[in-house]
Protein backbone atom coordinates (compact mmCIF):
# COMPACT_ATOMS: atom_id res chain seq x y z
CA UNK A 1 0.00 0.00 0.00
CA UNK A 2 1.29 3.43 -0.90
CA UNK A 3 0.96 6.20 1.68
CA UNK A 4 -2.22 8.19 1.14
CA UNK A 5 -3.40 11.70 1.88
CA UNK A 6 -6.97 12.57 2.68
CA UNK A 7 -8.85 14.38 -0.08
CA UNK A 8 -7.86 15.53 -3.56
CA UNK A 9 -5.89 18.63 -4.50
CA UNK A 10 -8.02 21.18 -6.35
CA UNK A 11 -6.41 24.20 -7.99
CA UNK A 12 -8.20 27.54 -7.61
CA UNK A 13 -7.36 30.33 -10.05
CA UNK A 14 -6.40 33.45 -8.10
CA UNK A 15 -7.71 35.68 -10.89
CA UNK A 16 -11.14 34.23 -11.74
CA UNK A 17 -11.65 31.72 -8.87
CA UNK A 18 -12.29 28.85 -11.30
CA UNK A 19 -11.69 25.50 -9.62
CA UNK A 20 -9.97 22.78 -11.65
CA UNK A 21 -9.31 19.10 -11.14
CA UNK A 22 -6.98 17.67 -12.23
CA UNK A 23 -4.45 20.50 -12.17
CA UNK A 24 -3.42 22.32 -15.36
CA UNK A 25 -0.60 24.76 -16.04
CA UNK A 26 -3.04 27.36 -17.35
CA UNK A 27 -6.56 28.28 -16.15
CA UNK A 28 -9.14 27.02 -18.63
CA UNK A 29 -11.44 29.95 -17.93
CA UNK A 30 -9.13 33.00 -18.03
CA UNK A 31 -5.65 31.82 -19.07
CA UNK A 32 -4.01 32.83 -15.80
CA UNK A 33 -1.12 30.79 -14.44
CA UNK A 34 -1.53 31.71 -10.81
CA UNK A 35 -3.30 29.25 -8.55
CA UNK A 36 -3.75 28.41 -4.92
CA UNK A 37 -4.21 24.81 -3.83
CA UNK A 38 -7.21 23.66 -1.86
CA UNK A 39 -7.99 20.18 -0.55
CA UNK A 40 -11.46 18.75 -1.07
CA UNK A 41 -12.57 15.73 0.93
CA UNK A 42 -16.24 14.86 0.70
CA UNK A 43 -18.35 14.20 -2.36
CA UNK A 44 -21.38 12.36 -3.71
CA UNK A 45 -21.43 9.39 -6.10
CA UNK A 46 -23.29 10.27 -9.32
CA UNK A 47 -22.42 7.16 -11.39
CA UNK A 48 -20.77 3.81 -10.90
CA UNK A 49 -19.35 0.98 -12.98
CA UNK A 50 -17.23 -2.13 -12.77
CA UNK A 51 -13.92 -2.97 -14.41
CA UNK A 52 -14.35 -6.64 -15.32
CA UNK A 53 -11.45 -6.58 -17.82
CA UNK A 54 -8.71 -4.73 -15.92
CA UNK A 55 -5.43 -3.50 -17.36
CA UNK A 56 -2.08 -5.07 -16.37
CA UNK A 57 -1.31 -4.59 -12.69
CA UNK A 58 -4.95 -4.32 -11.61
CA UNK A 59 -7.54 -6.86 -10.50
CA UNK A 60 -11.25 -6.51 -11.18
CA UNK A 61 -12.49 -3.44 -9.35
CA UNK A 62 -15.28 -0.91 -9.08
CA UNK A 63 -15.22 2.76 -10.02
CA UNK A 64 -17.39 5.66 -8.95
CA UNK A 65 -17.82 9.09 -10.49
CA UNK A 66 -17.98 11.64 -7.72
CA UNK A 67 -19.13 15.26 -7.63
CA UNK A 68 -17.05 17.09 -5.08
CA UNK A 69 -17.90 20.79 -4.82
CA UNK A 70 -17.39 22.31 -8.27
CA UNK A 71 -15.26 19.48 -9.65
CA UNK A 72 -15.64 15.82 -10.57
CA UNK A 73 -13.36 12.84 -10.06
CA UNK A 74 -13.30 9.14 -10.93
CA UNK A 75 -12.28 7.02 -7.95
CA UNK A 76 -11.75 3.36 -7.19
CA UNK A 77 -13.81 1.68 -4.44
CA UNK A 78 -13.84 -1.61 -2.57
CA UNK A 79 -17.55 -2.29 -2.37
CA UNK A 80 -20.52 -1.29 -4.48
CA UNK A 81 -21.35 2.33 -3.62
CA UNK A 82 -24.80 3.20 -4.99
CA UNK A 83 -25.48 6.50 -6.69
CA UNK A 84 -26.19 9.12 -4.02
CA UNK A 85 -23.64 7.67 -1.56
CA UNK A 86 -21.60 10.19 0.39
CA UNK A 87 -17.89 9.40 0.10
CA UNK A 88 -14.56 10.57 1.40
CA UNK A 89 -11.68 10.68 -1.08
CA UNK A 90 -8.07 9.62 -0.59
CA UNK A 91 -5.09 10.17 -2.91
CA UNK A 92 -1.95 8.05 -3.04
CA UNK A 93 1.17 10.20 -2.61
CA UNK A 94 3.34 8.25 -5.06
CA UNK A 95 1.00 7.98 -8.01
CA UNK A 96 -2.30 9.83 -8.25
CA UNK A 97 -4.46 6.80 -7.37
CA UNK A 98 -7.76 8.10 -6.04
CA UNK A 99 -9.96 6.03 -3.74
CA UNK A 100 -13.45 6.66 -2.41
CA UNK A 101 -14.71 5.32 0.91
CA UNK A 102 -18.31 5.52 2.09
CA UNK A 103 -19.06 7.85 4.97
CA UNK A 104 -22.24 8.26 7.02
CA UNK A 105 -24.27 11.39 6.38
CA UNK B 1 -11.08 10.02 -53.00
CA UNK B 2 -10.39 7.64 -55.86
CA UNK B 3 -10.03 4.15 -54.46
CA UNK B 4 -10.05 2.00 -51.34
CA UNK B 5 -8.39 -1.18 -50.09
CA UNK B 6 -9.17 -3.27 -47.01
CA UNK B 7 -7.91 -6.41 -45.36
CA UNK B 8 -10.39 -8.60 -43.57
CA UNK B 9 -10.46 -7.51 -39.92
CA UNK B 10 -10.03 -9.99 -37.06
CA UNK B 11 -7.23 -12.09 -35.61
CA UNK B 12 -4.63 -12.19 -38.37
CA UNK B 13 -1.31 -14.06 -38.52
CA UNK B 14 0.41 -11.38 -40.64
CA UNK B 15 2.49 -8.49 -39.31
CA UNK B 16 1.28 -4.89 -39.36
CA UNK B 17 3.55 -4.19 -42.34
CA UNK B 18 2.06 -7.13 -44.26
CA UNK B 19 -1.50 -6.03 -43.45
CA UNK B 20 -0.80 -2.44 -44.52
CA UNK B 21 0.85 -3.69 -47.71
CA UNK B 22 -2.18 -5.85 -48.52
CA UNK B 23 -4.59 -2.91 -48.12
CA UNK B 24 -2.30 -0.54 -50.04
CA UNK B 25 -1.85 -2.86 -53.01
CA UNK B 26 -5.60 -3.55 -53.17
CA UNK B 27 -6.26 0.21 -53.15
CA UNK B 28 -3.71 1.06 -55.86
CA UNK B 29 -4.65 -1.85 -58.13
CA UNK B 30 -8.33 -0.92 -57.89
CA UNK B 31 -7.35 2.52 -59.23
CA UNK B 32 -5.27 0.96 -62.03
CA UNK B 33 -2.00 2.08 -60.46
CA UNK B 34 0.26 -0.77 -61.51
CA UNK B 35 3.95 -1.00 -62.43
CA UNK B 36 5.44 2.36 -63.35
CA UNK B 37 2.07 4.09 -62.97
CA UNK B 38 2.23 3.89 -59.20
CA UNK B 39 3.69 7.36 -58.65
CA UNK B 40 2.53 8.86 -55.37
CA UNK B 41 3.40 12.23 -53.88
CA UNK B 42 3.03 11.11 -50.28
CA UNK B 43 1.98 8.21 -48.06
CA UNK B 44 0.34 9.06 -44.74
CA UNK B 45 0.23 6.16 -42.30
CA UNK B 46 -2.22 6.06 -39.37
CA UNK B 47 -1.19 3.88 -36.47
CA UNK B 48 -1.41 4.16 -32.70
CA UNK B 49 1.05 1.77 -31.17
CA UNK B 50 3.23 -0.36 -33.47
CA UNK B 51 5.99 0.09 -30.89
CA UNK B 52 3.94 -1.27 -28.01
CA UNK B 53 2.16 -4.01 -29.95
CA UNK B 54 4.97 -5.27 -32.20
CA UNK B 55 8.15 -3.50 -31.10
CA UNK B 56 8.31 -1.76 -34.48
CA UNK B 57 8.88 1.93 -35.23
CA UNK B 58 9.37 3.69 -38.57
CA UNK B 59 6.39 1.83 -40.06
CA UNK B 60 5.71 4.51 -42.71
CA UNK B 61 9.27 4.24 -44.07
CA UNK B 62 9.06 0.45 -44.02
CA UNK B 63 5.80 0.51 -46.00
CA UNK B 64 7.25 2.72 -48.74
CA UNK B 65 10.12 0.28 -49.26
CA UNK B 66 7.91 -2.81 -49.07
CA UNK B 67 5.82 -1.36 -51.91
CA UNK B 68 8.86 0.08 -53.79
CA UNK B 69 7.36 3.54 -53.74
CA UNK B 70 10.63 5.42 -53.07
CA UNK B 71 11.25 8.36 -53.19
CA UNK B 72 7.68 9.27 -52.11
CA UNK B 73 7.67 10.95 -48.71
CA UNK B 74 5.94 9.04 -45.93
CA UNK B 75 5.05 9.88 -42.36
CA UNK B 76 3.02 8.42 -39.51
CA UNK B 77 0.13 10.19 -37.82
CA UNK B 78 -0.58 9.07 -34.26
CA UNK B 79 -3.76 10.32 -32.66
CA UNK B 80 -4.79 7.20 -30.72
CA UNK B 81 -8.11 5.83 -31.98
CA UNK B 82 -8.57 8.94 -34.12
CA UNK B 83 -5.31 8.32 -36.03
CA UNK B 84 -7.14 7.28 -39.20
CA UNK B 85 -9.36 10.34 -39.21
CA UNK B 86 -6.39 12.61 -38.57
CA UNK B 87 -4.34 11.05 -41.37
CA UNK B 88 -7.28 11.47 -43.74
CA UNK B 89 -7.73 15.11 -42.69
CA UNK B 90 -4.07 16.00 -43.27
CA UNK B 91 -3.96 14.23 -46.62
CA UNK B 92 -7.18 15.92 -47.73
CA UNK B 93 -5.79 19.34 -46.83
CA UNK B 94 -2.52 18.68 -48.68
CA UNK B 95 -4.40 17.74 -51.85
CA UNK B 96 -7.01 20.47 -51.45
CA UNK B 97 -4.36 23.18 -51.15
CA UNK B 98 -2.36 21.85 -54.09
CA UNK B 99 0.69 20.62 -52.17
CA UNK B 100 0.13 17.10 -53.49
CA UNK B 101 -1.94 15.44 -56.20
CA UNK B 102 -1.88 11.78 -55.13
CA UNK B 103 -1.67 10.67 -51.51
CA UNK B 104 -2.16 7.15 -50.24
CA UNK B 105 -3.63 7.11 -46.72
CA UNK B 106 -3.04 3.79 -44.97
CA UNK B 107 -4.24 2.93 -41.47
CA UNK B 108 -3.49 -0.24 -39.56
CA UNK B 109 -3.01 -1.91 -36.22
CA UNK B 110 -1.79 -5.33 -35.17
CA UNK B 111 -3.19 -5.81 -31.65
CA UNK B 112 -3.42 -9.54 -31.01
CA UNK B 113 0.30 -9.86 -30.33
CA UNK B 114 -0.47 -8.97 -26.69
CA UNK B 115 -2.76 -10.49 -24.05
CA UNK B 116 -6.01 -8.72 -23.10
CA UNK B 117 -4.75 -6.91 -19.92
CA UNK B 118 -1.70 -5.63 -21.82
CA UNK B 119 -3.86 -4.43 -24.72
CA UNK B 120 -6.12 -2.65 -22.22
CA UNK B 121 -3.01 -0.99 -20.69
CA UNK B 122 -1.69 0.17 -24.06
CA UNK B 123 -5.04 1.75 -24.89
CA UNK B 124 -5.52 3.22 -21.39
CA UNK B 125 -2.12 4.95 -21.69
CA UNK B 126 -3.95 7.74 -23.55
CA UNK B 127 -5.84 8.64 -20.35
CA UNK B 128 -4.99 11.39 -17.88
CA UNK B 129 -2.64 10.02 -15.17
CA UNK B 130 -5.15 10.63 -12.36
CA UNK B 131 -7.55 8.32 -14.18
CA UNK B 132 -5.06 5.82 -15.63
CA UNK B 133 -3.34 5.16 -12.29
CA UNK B 134 -6.75 4.72 -10.65
CA UNK B 135 -7.36 1.84 -13.06
CA UNK B 136 -9.86 3.49 -15.39
CA UNK B 137 -10.17 1.82 -18.79
CA UNK B 138 -11.87 2.99 -22.00
CA UNK B 139 -14.76 0.53 -21.41
CA UNK B 140 -15.07 1.90 -17.85
CA UNK B 141 -15.55 5.45 -19.17
CA UNK B 142 -18.32 4.04 -21.37
CA UNK B 143 -19.83 2.22 -18.38
CA UNK B 144 -19.94 5.44 -16.34
CA UNK B 145 -21.43 7.38 -19.25
CA UNK B 146 -24.04 4.67 -19.84
CA UNK B 147 -24.97 4.63 -16.13
CA UNK B 148 -25.48 8.42 -16.13
CA UNK B 149 -27.33 8.30 -19.46
CA UNK B 150 -29.79 5.60 -18.42
CA UNK B 151 -30.64 7.52 -15.23
CA UNK B 152 -31.06 10.91 -16.91
CA UNK B 153 -32.69 9.98 -20.23
CA UNK B 154 -35.13 7.32 -19.12
CA UNK B 155 -33.86 5.13 -21.99
CA UNK B 156 -34.52 1.42 -21.58
CA UNK B 157 -31.41 -0.77 -21.31
CA UNK B 158 -32.35 -2.60 -24.50
CA UNK B 159 -31.93 0.60 -26.52
CA UNK B 160 -28.15 -0.05 -26.41
CA UNK B 161 -28.68 -3.65 -27.50
CA UNK B 162 -30.54 -2.45 -30.60
CA UNK B 163 -27.39 -0.59 -31.70
CA UNK B 164 -25.36 -3.80 -31.39
CA UNK B 165 -27.99 -5.87 -33.22
CA UNK B 166 -28.14 -3.33 -36.08
CA UNK B 167 -24.37 -3.13 -36.47
CA UNK B 168 -23.99 -6.92 -36.37
CA UNK B 169 -26.62 -7.18 -39.12
CA UNK B 170 -24.66 -4.70 -41.25
CA UNK B 171 -21.41 -6.52 -40.47
CA UNK B 172 -22.97 -9.78 -41.65
CA UNK B 173 -23.23 -8.17 -45.11
CA UNK B 174 -19.64 -6.87 -45.14
CA UNK B 175 -17.02 -9.37 -46.36
CA UNK B 176 -14.26 -7.43 -44.57
CA UNK B 177 -16.00 -7.44 -41.16
CA UNK B 178 -14.62 -9.34 -38.18
CA UNK B 179 -18.10 -10.51 -37.13
CA UNK B 180 -20.28 -11.69 -39.97
CA UNK B 181 -23.10 -12.98 -37.84
CA UNK B 182 -26.39 -11.62 -36.63
CA UNK B 183 -27.16 -11.36 -32.92
CA UNK B 184 -30.46 -10.87 -31.08
CA UNK B 185 -31.43 -8.28 -28.49
CA UNK B 186 -31.73 -11.09 -25.95
CA UNK B 187 -28.19 -12.34 -26.67
CA UNK B 188 -26.84 -8.81 -26.29
CA UNK B 189 -28.69 -8.31 -23.00
CA UNK B 190 -27.48 -11.64 -21.61
CA UNK B 191 -23.82 -11.36 -22.63
CA UNK B 192 -21.27 -11.04 -19.78
CA UNK B 193 -20.90 -7.69 -18.03
CA UNK B 194 -17.73 -5.81 -19.01
CA UNK B 195 -18.35 -2.36 -17.48
CA UNK B 196 -21.73 -2.33 -15.74
CA UNK B 197 -24.30 -1.57 -17.17
CA UNK B 198 -22.52 -2.37 -20.44
CA UNK B 199 -21.96 -5.93 -21.60
CA UNK B 200 -19.72 -7.76 -24.02
CA UNK B 201 -21.95 -7.06 -27.03
CA UNK B 202 -21.89 -3.33 -26.24
CA UNK B 203 -18.20 -3.18 -27.17
CA UNK B 204 -16.03 -3.49 -30.26
CA UNK B 205 -13.61 -6.43 -30.34
CA UNK B 206 -9.80 -6.47 -30.38
CA UNK B 207 -8.77 -6.57 -34.05
CA UNK B 208 -5.91 -6.73 -36.49
CA UNK B 209 -6.34 -5.14 -39.89
CA UNK B 210 -5.56 -2.36 -42.30
CA UNK B 211 -7.37 0.01 -44.63
CA UNK B 212 -6.24 2.35 -47.40
CA UNK B 213 -7.79 5.13 -49.48
CA UNK B 214 -6.29 7.08 -52.37
CA UNK B 215 -6.79 10.84 -52.31
CA UNK B 216 -6.28 12.64 -55.58
CA UNK B 217 -6.78 16.06 -57.07
CA UNK B 218 -9.73 16.33 -59.44
CA UNK B 219 -7.62 16.23 -62.61
CA UNK B 220 -5.68 13.18 -61.35
CA UNK B 221 -8.94 11.42 -60.50
CA UNK B 222 -10.07 11.62 -64.11
CA UNK B 223 -6.97 9.65 -65.23
CA UNK B 224 -7.71 6.65 -62.99
CA UNK B 225 -9.78 3.57 -63.73
CA UNK B 226 -11.84 3.74 -60.50
CA UNK B 227 -14.75 6.09 -59.79
CA UNK B 228 -14.15 9.03 -57.49
CA UNK B 229 -15.99 10.45 -54.50
CA UNK B 230 -15.68 14.07 -53.49
CA UNK B 231 -14.48 15.05 -50.02
CA UNK B 232 -16.26 18.28 -49.07
CA UNK B 233 -14.55 19.05 -45.73
CA UNK B 234 -12.61 17.48 -42.89
CA UNK B 235 -12.40 19.22 -39.53
CA UNK B 236 -11.20 18.31 -36.04
CA UNK B 237 -11.62 19.47 -32.45
CA UNK B 238 -10.19 18.61 -29.03
CA UNK B 239 -11.81 18.18 -25.60
CA UNK B 240 -10.39 17.85 -22.08
CA UNK B 241 -7.76 15.17 -21.44
CA UNK B 242 -9.36 14.16 -18.13
CA UNK B 243 -12.72 12.59 -18.97
CA UNK B 244 -13.97 13.32 -15.42
CA UNK B 245 -14.08 17.03 -16.31
CA UNK B 246 -16.84 16.50 -18.89
CA UNK B 247 -18.55 13.17 -18.25
CA UNK B 248 -21.30 14.68 -16.08
CA UNK B 249 -22.70 16.59 -19.05
CA UNK B 250 -23.15 13.29 -20.97
CA UNK B 251 -21.74 15.07 -24.00
CA UNK B 252 -18.92 14.53 -26.49
CA UNK B 253 -18.45 18.21 -27.24
CA UNK B 254 -15.53 17.79 -29.65
CA UNK B 255 -17.81 15.69 -31.86
CA UNK B 256 -20.31 18.53 -32.09
CA UNK B 257 -17.60 21.12 -32.67
CA UNK B 258 -15.79 19.15 -35.40
CA UNK B 259 -19.11 18.26 -37.02
CA UNK B 260 -20.27 21.86 -36.95
CA UNK B 261 -17.01 23.08 -38.45
CA UNK B 262 -17.11 20.47 -41.22
CA UNK B 263 -20.74 21.21 -42.11
CA UNK B 264 -20.05 24.95 -42.20
CA UNK B 265 -17.01 24.49 -44.46
CA UNK B 266 -18.94 22.16 -46.76
CA UNK B 267 -22.11 24.24 -46.78
CA UNK B 268 -24.01 21.12 -45.74
CA UNK B 269 -26.86 20.83 -43.24
CA UNK B 270 -27.06 17.74 -41.04
CA UNK B 271 -30.44 16.99 -42.69
CA UNK B 272 -28.59 16.66 -46.04
CA UNK B 273 -26.44 13.80 -44.75
CA UNK B 274 -27.80 10.44 -45.88
CA UNK B 275 -25.35 8.03 -44.26
CA UNK B 276 -22.95 8.09 -41.31
CA UNK B 277 -20.03 5.99 -40.19
CA UNK B 278 -19.68 6.72 -36.46
CA UNK B 279 -17.09 5.71 -33.87
CA UNK B 280 -19.07 3.06 -31.97
CA UNK B 281 -16.30 1.69 -29.77
CA UNK B 282 -19.25 1.21 -27.39
CA UNK B 283 -22.96 1.27 -28.28
CA UNK B 284 -23.59 4.30 -26.04
CA UNK B 285 -21.10 6.29 -28.14
CA UNK B 286 -23.10 5.87 -31.37
CA UNK B 287 -26.13 7.20 -29.49
CA UNK B 288 -24.39 10.25 -28.00
CA UNK B 289 -22.57 11.02 -31.26
CA UNK B 290 -25.91 11.20 -33.08
CA UNK B 291 -27.00 13.77 -30.48
CA UNK B 292 -23.78 15.78 -30.75
CA UNK B 293 -24.00 15.95 -34.53
CA UNK B 294 -27.48 17.42 -34.21
CA UNK B 295 -29.48 14.47 -35.55
CA UNK B 296 -31.35 14.02 -32.25
CA UNK B 297 -31.78 16.33 -29.25
CA UNK B 298 -29.66 15.66 -26.14
CA UNK B 299 -30.65 12.43 -24.32
CA UNK B 300 -32.99 11.21 -27.08
CA UNK B 301 -30.54 9.52 -29.49
CA UNK B 302 -31.32 6.13 -27.90
CA UNK B 303 -34.56 6.07 -29.91
CA UNK B 304 -32.70 5.92 -33.24
CA UNK B 305 -31.76 2.24 -33.41
CA UNK B 306 -34.87 1.11 -31.47
CA UNK B 307 -37.18 2.81 -33.94
CA UNK B 308 -35.23 1.67 -37.00
CA UNK B 309 -34.14 5.15 -38.11
CA UNK B 310 -30.46 4.14 -38.36
CA UNK B 311 -30.98 0.70 -39.95
CA UNK B 312 -29.91 0.07 -43.56
CA UNK B 313 -33.53 0.59 -44.58
CA UNK B 314 -34.08 3.58 -42.26
CA UNK B 315 -34.05 7.27 -43.12
CA UNK B 316 -30.44 7.69 -41.88
CA UNK B 317 -28.39 4.47 -42.14
CA UNK B 318 -25.57 4.52 -39.55
CA UNK B 319 -22.54 2.23 -39.62
CA UNK B 320 -23.50 0.37 -42.77
CA UNK B 321 -20.07 -1.32 -42.57
CA UNK B 322 -20.97 -2.89 -39.21
CA UNK B 323 -19.16 -0.08 -37.43
CA UNK B 324 -16.29 -0.61 -35.02
CA UNK B 325 -18.70 -2.88 -33.15
CA UNK B 326 -19.00 -5.62 -35.79
CA UNK B 327 -16.50 -4.70 -38.50
CA UNK B 328 -13.77 -4.56 -35.83
CA UNK B 329 -11.50 -1.83 -34.51
CA UNK B 330 -7.82 -2.19 -35.45
CA UNK B 331 -7.22 1.19 -33.89
CA UNK B 332 -5.14 3.03 -36.51
CA UNK B 333 -7.17 1.51 -39.34
CA UNK B 334 -10.63 2.54 -38.19
CA UNK B 335 -10.82 6.13 -39.46
CA UNK B 336 -9.51 5.01 -42.86
CA UNK B 337 -11.89 2.03 -42.92
CA UNK B 338 -14.78 4.44 -42.32
CA UNK B 339 -13.69 6.40 -45.40
CA UNK B 340 -13.42 3.11 -47.32
CA UNK B 341 -17.03 2.27 -46.45
CA UNK B 342 -18.20 5.72 -47.51
CA UNK B 343 -16.27 5.34 -50.77
CA UNK B 344 -17.95 1.99 -51.50
CA UNK B 345 -21.39 3.41 -50.71
CA UNK B 346 -21.05 6.61 -52.74
CA UNK B 347 -19.38 4.78 -55.66
CA UNK B 348 -22.16 2.18 -55.72
CA UNK B 349 -19.85 -0.68 -54.75
CA UNK B 350 -21.32 -1.70 -51.37
CA UNK B 351 -23.05 -4.88 -52.58
CA UNK B 352 -25.88 -6.17 -50.40
CA UNK B 353 -25.53 -3.30 -47.91
CA UNK B 354 -25.76 -0.60 -50.62
CA UNK B 355 -27.91 2.42 -49.79
CA UNK B 356 -28.81 5.23 -52.19
CA UNK B 357 -27.42 8.49 -50.81
CA UNK B 358 -25.71 11.62 -52.14
CA UNK B 359 -23.90 12.88 -49.02
CA UNK B 360 -22.16 10.98 -46.22
CA UNK B 361 -20.28 11.70 -43.00
CA UNK B 362 -17.58 9.86 -41.10
CA UNK B 363 -16.65 10.54 -37.50
CA UNK B 364 -13.31 9.37 -36.18
CA UNK B 365 -12.80 9.83 -32.44
CA UNK B 366 -9.57 9.85 -30.45
CA UNK B 367 -9.76 8.42 -26.92
CA UNK B 368 -13.06 8.73 -25.08
CA UNK B 369 -14.24 11.90 -26.77
CA UNK B 370 -10.77 13.42 -26.30
CA UNK B 371 -10.81 14.59 -29.89
CA UNK B 372 -12.83 14.09 -33.05
CA UNK B 373 -12.47 14.46 -36.79
CA UNK B 374 -15.56 14.79 -38.96
CA UNK B 375 -15.29 14.31 -42.72
CA UNK B 376 -18.06 15.01 -45.25
CA UNK B 377 -18.28 13.37 -48.67
CA UNK B 378 -20.48 13.67 -51.74
CA UNK B 379 -21.22 11.33 -54.63
CA UNK B 380 -19.33 12.58 -57.69
CA UNK B 381 -21.60 14.91 -59.66
ZN1 LIG C 1 -8.89 31.79 -14.18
Amino acid sequence: MHPTLEGIEVTVCTKCKRKQFPARKVCQACGSREFILERAYLGTVIARTTVEAPPSGFSKHRLVYVKIGDVYVIASTNGDLPVGSKVKLFTSTERPVIRAVAVDD
Amino acid sequence: MSSFGLTKFGRRSESLLELMSEASIACMERAGLNGGERRLDEIVVANMASGEFEGVSGIANALVSELSLEPAYATKVENVSGSGGSALMYAYRAVRTGFARRILVVGGEKMTTLKAPEITSVIASLSHPTERYTGVTLPAYAGLLADLYLRQSGAPRESFAHVAVKNHHNGSLNPYAQFQKEITVEEALQSPIVADPLRLYDFCPVSDGAAAVLLTSEDEASTLSSPSVEILASEGATATHAVSERLAQMRLECVGVSGGRAMKKAGVNIRDVGLMELHDMATILEIVQLEELGVFPHLTGWRAAMEGVTQLTGSLPVNTSGGLKAKGHPIGASGVAQASEVYQQLAGQAGSRQVAVETALSLSMGGFGNNAITTLYRRHQ
